[in-house]
């Protein structure tokens, strides 16, 4: 495999394959139902979910519950580039989440960007579901994340930064979801979104391949993150 | 009703993880955070996983409260129509309490609730395409709500504490002792809903505040600590209010 050993290697010193470090707080606001500081590398996102509230008007659904989602951006108002966003966000979630459980109902999630230093949707998705479960939203699987930037010489990279985000010609979203620990995560690709041209189906499949493996280590550190927590909370319930 | 791994009770599930396979004949109750999907048992939400008996659920560690059919709940009332009054209970939606769902009510005599008043009910119904039901009536009861004997019904005077529902749990199920350990020292009402509200009522405002920062403070500590921190601020109480003075001069 000619892509893992590029010559330059990586401004941070990382494999073309290689994830950047995860830091999570989960509950980290006080009044949301459920809510988490996500930090992927220098990225970092704060989610809120509120839920499950009152629908009114045209969130009003009678057979499932409305998602929203709404991106915050460090400064200034919502853009439309951020709009778009919002909208790819919510068919990942609307997936996600067990809306068939409660019609008439609306679960808010609100993203709140920090910091981009690139594979920002991915740390969204990521934000967005560690805060989805610490609310107790009933979903169907855990979604998971991975950026993927592809360039001429190199093949591809996982988790760029923003640099290596603007140097590449191409980038791909890669979203995956997980049932159980021991489920096959090649049946499970919910979200794709690609920006650019790849020019050569051999790379294609091969970055699926690896990000899939990239997603199961964030699946994994999700798993870790929500057990933790919960652990503590009901600690000293124990005689 | 088979298990799908070596022990699944008690551990840890996530939404996704395969949790038992129905067979033909199985009689299953399921609870919160457990859903069927095909033969499968399902789990939907993060937490331990429960079994007693045919029941099967999932306890989660969250804020909001989602009705149940049999909970006990504290509820305020914020509209009141020709039939029903309109009840938050910390639920995604009102619920409804029937204006003749108290013990012996009649159209002519029945508890007039005003908008922002307590009420201690038990719900009756969770539809999922209607609006949670609750009723303050208790088959068996020999009072009526006239005497204000009756379990459920409104809950005068006193203070409504919100804490979280794994609170409200621990004290229903005796695992935390804030209460049975501050009857020793002080008398007061209480009534815990599992909606993370608690409601208390003692002789004097003092004391209602002294039990209503010991019920928050009692979440994160051990039955040990809470013990000594009730004896070390129920000691500082009786000597300021004269009632207790009285008291321990009578003891002399």
């Amino acid at each position: 495999m000619s892509y893992e050993h590029s010559s330059s290697g990586r401004r941070d010193g990382r494999k073309s394959y290689e994830i950047r470090g995860f830091r999570c707080e989960l509950g980290y606001l006080e009044r949301a139902d459920g809510s988490c500081k996500l930090e992927q590398g220098k990225t970092q996102v704060v989610a809120a979910v509120y839920g499950h509230l009152e629908a009114r008007g045209r969130t009003e659904l009678p057979d499932r519950t409305f998602i929203e989602v709404s991106i915050r951006p460090c400064q200034g108002y919502t853009s439309d580039y951020l709009r778009l966003r919002e909208r790819e966000l919510e068919e990942v979630f609307i997936a996600t989440v067990a809306t068939e459980l409660q019609p008439r109902s609306c679960v808010a999630i609100i993203l709140q960007i920090v910091e981009n230093d690139g594979s920002l949707m991915s740390a969204m998705i990521n934000a967005g579901m560690l805060a989805l479960l610490s609310a107790g939203i009933p979903c169907h699987w855990i979604a998971t994340s991975c950026t993927v930037s592809y360039r001429r010489t190199e093949g591809f990279l996982l988790d760029p930064i923003l640099v290596e985000e603007a140097e590449g010609y191409a980038t791909a979203v890669t979203s995956y979801s997980f049932q159980g620990q021991e489920s096959d995560p090649s049946q499970n690709l919910i979200g794709l979104s690609f920006r650019g041209f790849v020019c050569s189906q051999d790379i294609y499949f091969q970055s699926l391949a690896y990000s899939r493996e990239a997603c199961k280590k964030v699946f994994e550190f999700i798993r870790l993150v929500v057990e933790k927590s919960q652990a503590l909370d009901c600690g000293y319930a124990e005689p | 009703m088979k298990p799908l791994a070596a022990s699944w009770v008690d551990v840890f599930v996530f939404p996704g993880d395969k949790l038992f396979k129905l067979e033909d004949g199985d009689n299953i109750r399921i609870g919160q955070g457990v859903f069927k999907k095909g033969e499968y048992l399902v789990a939907v939400k993060p937490g331990y996983l429960h079994k007693d008996g045919n029941k099967v659920w999932v306890e989660t560690a969250q804020k909001r409260y989602i009705p149940c059919v049999g909970d006990v709940v504290i509820g305020v009332i914020v509209e009141r129509s020709s039939e029903f009054y309109q009840v938050d209970i910390g639920g995604f939606s009102t619920a409804l309490l029937p204006l003749l769902a108290f013990e012996g009510a009649t159209k002519r005599n029945r508890p007039h609730l005003t908008v922002g008043s307590c009420v201690y009910a038990r719900v009756v119904s969770t539809d999922r395409d209607s609006e949670p039901q609750l009723s303050c009536l208790l088959p068996g009861t020999q009072h009526s709500w006239v005497t204000g004997e009756t379990i459920f019904g409104e809950l005068n005077q006193g203070n409504l504490v919100h804490c979280s529902i794994s609170l409200c749990r621990n004290i229903l199920l005796g695992k935390n002792s804030v209460f049975t350990e501050l009857g020793k020292y002080i008398a007061f009402e209480q009534a815990t809903g599992m909606n993370g509200r608690i409601w208390v009522r003692s002789q004097s405002a003092g004391h209602i505040v002294l039990l209503s920062n010991l019920l928050v403070c009692s979440e994160n500590m051990t039955n040990e600590q809470l013990n000594a921190m009730i004896r070390n601020l129920v000691s500082k109480m009786t000597a300021t209010t004269p009632t207790a003075i009285d008291e321990a001069t009578n003891g002399r």
